[in-house]
């Protein structure tokens, strides 16, 4: 009988059940559940670029997208998974406004504001990659992960030509960051160049995940859909003995017409 | 540069007519949901009110369409699945009538979903969520005799599903809705119920796949049926996942392992259930896993054992996981052990049970099933019929006596009820109550019940 010389039932016995006596069933209508508190995090991290030409219509796109993608994502109460939220502004230096991603339910959405400051991307690089750590935000000792959605968003080529290839190379060997969903936002004209592109392309990983969106409402719209698309294929659990190739690739690469322009076929 | 929208708007519009393949015409009156397959609505026509699921072109893209339409329409032709007694897998919400195509999709017509239930999900979490306010309610059982119930009555849909010749090939959490009220069950999904070693492509979710499914070792069938549905069972009892426990938890934490490769060796190579009794590699821990090491302590051992059985060697072995009847058997015998003793619900025969009081006594079906008995318990049609599965028909009840330390049953089975006693024989009529001593025999048609 499965029941019989168990000493994992022993144990947990002397533990639980010291007074030699039965056990009293618990009342169920006063049960109380742990599960939602202990699901599975997926980290959605955005990196968003704050220097002094995302201002005006960008920066509230920016803005808008995200107060309405963290509506939307609250709505959702999947028993496999729970959302947390972090968020990164860029210029010349770096900062997490969430020192831990920060659960849905707990986020009041404050407005990110620019600065009057250039765009680096080392400076990011390397925030990002102190975080995607066991001592940052995947602290097994808080909860069992996901891999991440990362989204970077920027308008302008990095100035700090000098410091980010190699800030891109230490990510490059972290395990979180390999392990994450990557994608790349570059906003407006001026970011459209091919060289922004490659080099978000080696940020992400996959060519397909470069995106670029005009300052119309397709930039809301795309930071809409990698969300909450991305969140949901992060944490699918429908079946798959390969990897599944939208988690490990892109979510551009599903067969629709009417996805956003890529940074290389534009 | 053309832009992508997540649509918020359904494909049809309310007042919109569509008409069924027997060509009586439906219009849409307003929407219920929708999800990866497409959406549902709500309409109205000739014989009523019902409900419309309408398939996403995309998704039927993505699979045969006319073999997957086929099986449908024959689900449709056949009706709900049904044993030669006439008990009916009325849990299912089962396809009525197909609706003709229309640009390239198609759908069909169920019942609309009662109030009163709540997704498994929920129920899982003992809350909800609501969905325009985001607001979270706590959900409770109004008792564990209903909690047990709602389990009998999945295992009782698939019982008959499964005895119809038919499988479900994707049994997990989402398709069920839960009633914690009365127990009562309803099941939806059946889009890939067909017959046992037929598949349409469908292969399940990685949580409650067979490992033989999740590895492509087979495709799904009535025996990996039996796998998930133990699954969704100890979901519903445990309140968490057999297969997750420390080691899991460090695979899964390991940033080394890819997502997948993490769910495939937790789920399909290596599955190490959290509670097994011996050489536990995975046992739960206190703090992601605290339900279920609340909750182990809880139930009959029958219950425990049989989870053990299918999740140990039922891993590798499918003959040795328990067939939908088995688990009937198994529910049945943890409602049997639940007695309410001063106004509050308790198991026995669990690992470390209360003492019974004194006067309860035990009834003992043929093949040794023991029902516990004190005032106030309710006999059913399967206690008193050991070739009955009908555990919802009220038959007689247990009720005090004059004498302290007595009990009785009234006789309220429509025939009278034989009994021996002390060399003694006699029959209690319709209606009447006898008083229960041990080493009584009690015999109703061909049954016969000793007291204990």
């Amino acid at each position: 009988m499965p029941t019989q010389n168990d000493d994992l039932w022993r144990g947990w016995e002397s533990t639980y059940f010291n007074d030699g006596g039965g056990f009293m069933t618990p009342d169920i209508s006063s049960l109380k559940s742990t599960v939602a508190e202990n699901r599975q995090i997926l980290n959605m991290l955005f990196m968003i670029d704050v220097s002094g030409s995302m201002r005006g219509k960008r920066i509230a796109q920016v803005n808008y997208a995200l107060e309405n993608i963290f509506k939307e994502l609250r709505r959702r109460d999947d028993l496999h998974s729970t959302i947390k939220v972090g968020l990164m502004e860029f210029c010349r230096d770096a900062e997490w406004i969430t020192p831990q991603p920060m659960p849905l339910d707990d986020i009041v959405f404050t407005e990110i504001d620019t600065r009057q400051q250039i765009t680096c991307y080392g400076a990011a690089f390397d925030r990002l990659n102190e975080k995607l750590s066991r001592e940052g935000f995947f602290n097994p000792n808080l909860g069992e992960y996901f891999a991440p959605l990362i989204l970077f968003v920027t308008d302008g080529e990095p100035v700090d030509a000098g410091a980010y290839p190699a800030a891109l190379e230490r990510l490059k060997r972290n395990g979180w960051f390999n392990k994450a969903s990557k994608y790349a936002i570059a906003v407006g004209e001026d970011a459209r160049l091919r060289s922004v592109g490659e080099l978000l392309a080696r940020f992400t990983g996959v060519r397909e995940n470069v995106r670029y969106a005009d300052e119309g409402e397709a930039l809301y719209g795309l930071i809409e859909f990698i969300a909450v698309r991305g969140s949901e294929v992060q944490t699918s659990m429908v079946s798959s003995m390969e990897d599944d190739p939208r988690r490990m690739g892109s979510l551009f690469k599903e067969p629709d017409p009417s996805l956003f322009s890529s940074m290389f076929n534009a | 540069m053309s832009e992508y929208r997540i649509p918020r708007s359904y494909g049809f519009a309310v007042g919109q007519t569509l008409r069924a393949e027997t060509g009586e015409a439906y219009r849409i009156t307003g929407t219920l949901g929708r999800g990866g397959q497409g959406e549902v609505y709500r309409v109205a026509g000739p014989d009523g009110e019902y409900a419309m699921k309408w398939y996403r072109k995309t998704y039927l893209d993505c699979i045969d369409v006319e073999a997957f339409r086929q099986n449908l329409r024959q689900n449709v032709a056949n009706g709900v699945p049904k044993l030669s007694n006439g008990d009916a897998a009325t849990q299912f919400i089962w396809p009525l009538k197909m609706m003709e195509a229309r640009d390239g999709s198609f759908g069909y017509l169920m019942c609309l979903f009662p109030s009163g239930y709540a997704p498994m999900s929920d129920v899982i979490m003992l809350r909800s969520r609501d969905g325009d306010t985001g607001r979270v309610v706590p959900l409770r059982w109004s008792s564990w005799f209903a909690c047990v119930t709602a389990a009998l009555n999945i295992v009782r849909a698939f019982e008959i599903l499964h005895a119809s010749g038919l499988s479900y090939q994707d049994i997990n959490e989402g398709s069920i809705s839960v009633n914690m009220q009365n127990g009562g069950v309803l099941i939806c999904d059946y889009d890939n119920v067909s017959p046992d070693k037929t598949n349409l492509g469908i292969r399940g979710v990685v949580t409650h796949m067979a490992p033989e499914v999740l590895l492509r070792k087979k495709l799904p069938d009535r025996h990996t049926d039996q796998y998930s549905l133990a699954v969704i069972l100890f979901q519903l009892f445990l309140r968490g996942h057999p297969m997750h426990g420390v080691e899991s938890r460090a695979i899964i934490n390991d940033e080394e392992y890819s997502q997948d490769a993490a769910m495939l060796r937790i789920f399909g190579i290596a599955p190490h259930y959290c509670l097994a009794s011996q050489g536990n590699r995975n046992p739960p821990s206190r703090q992601v896993n605290a339900d279920v090491l609340r909750m182990c302590m809880v139930f009959p051992l029958c219950l425990m054992d049989a989870f053990e059985t299918v999740f140990t060697d039922g891993v590798s072995d499918p003959s040795k996981r328990l067939t939908a009847t088995e688990w009937r058997r198994v529910l049945l015998q943890t409602r049997d052990s639940l007695l309410v003793v001063d106004g509050r619900e308790n198991f026995y025969n669990t690992r470390r049970p209360m003492p019974l009081p004194r006067e309860c006594r035990k009834l003992v079906r043929p093949g040794g099933h023991e029902v516990l008995l004190m005032p106030g318990k309710v006999l059913y049609r399967c206690h008193l019929d050991e070739y009955s599965a009908d555990y919802s028909t009220p038959m007689t009840k247990v009720i005090p006596t004059a004498k302290p330390g007595v009990i009785g049953l009234l006789n309220a089975t429509g025939s009278p009820l034989r009994f021996r006693f002390e060399g003694k024989t006699g029959a209690c009529p319709n209606g009447k109550p006898i008083p229960l001593f041990p080493g009584m025999v009690l015999e109703l048609k061909n049954t016969k019940l000793t007291i204990k």
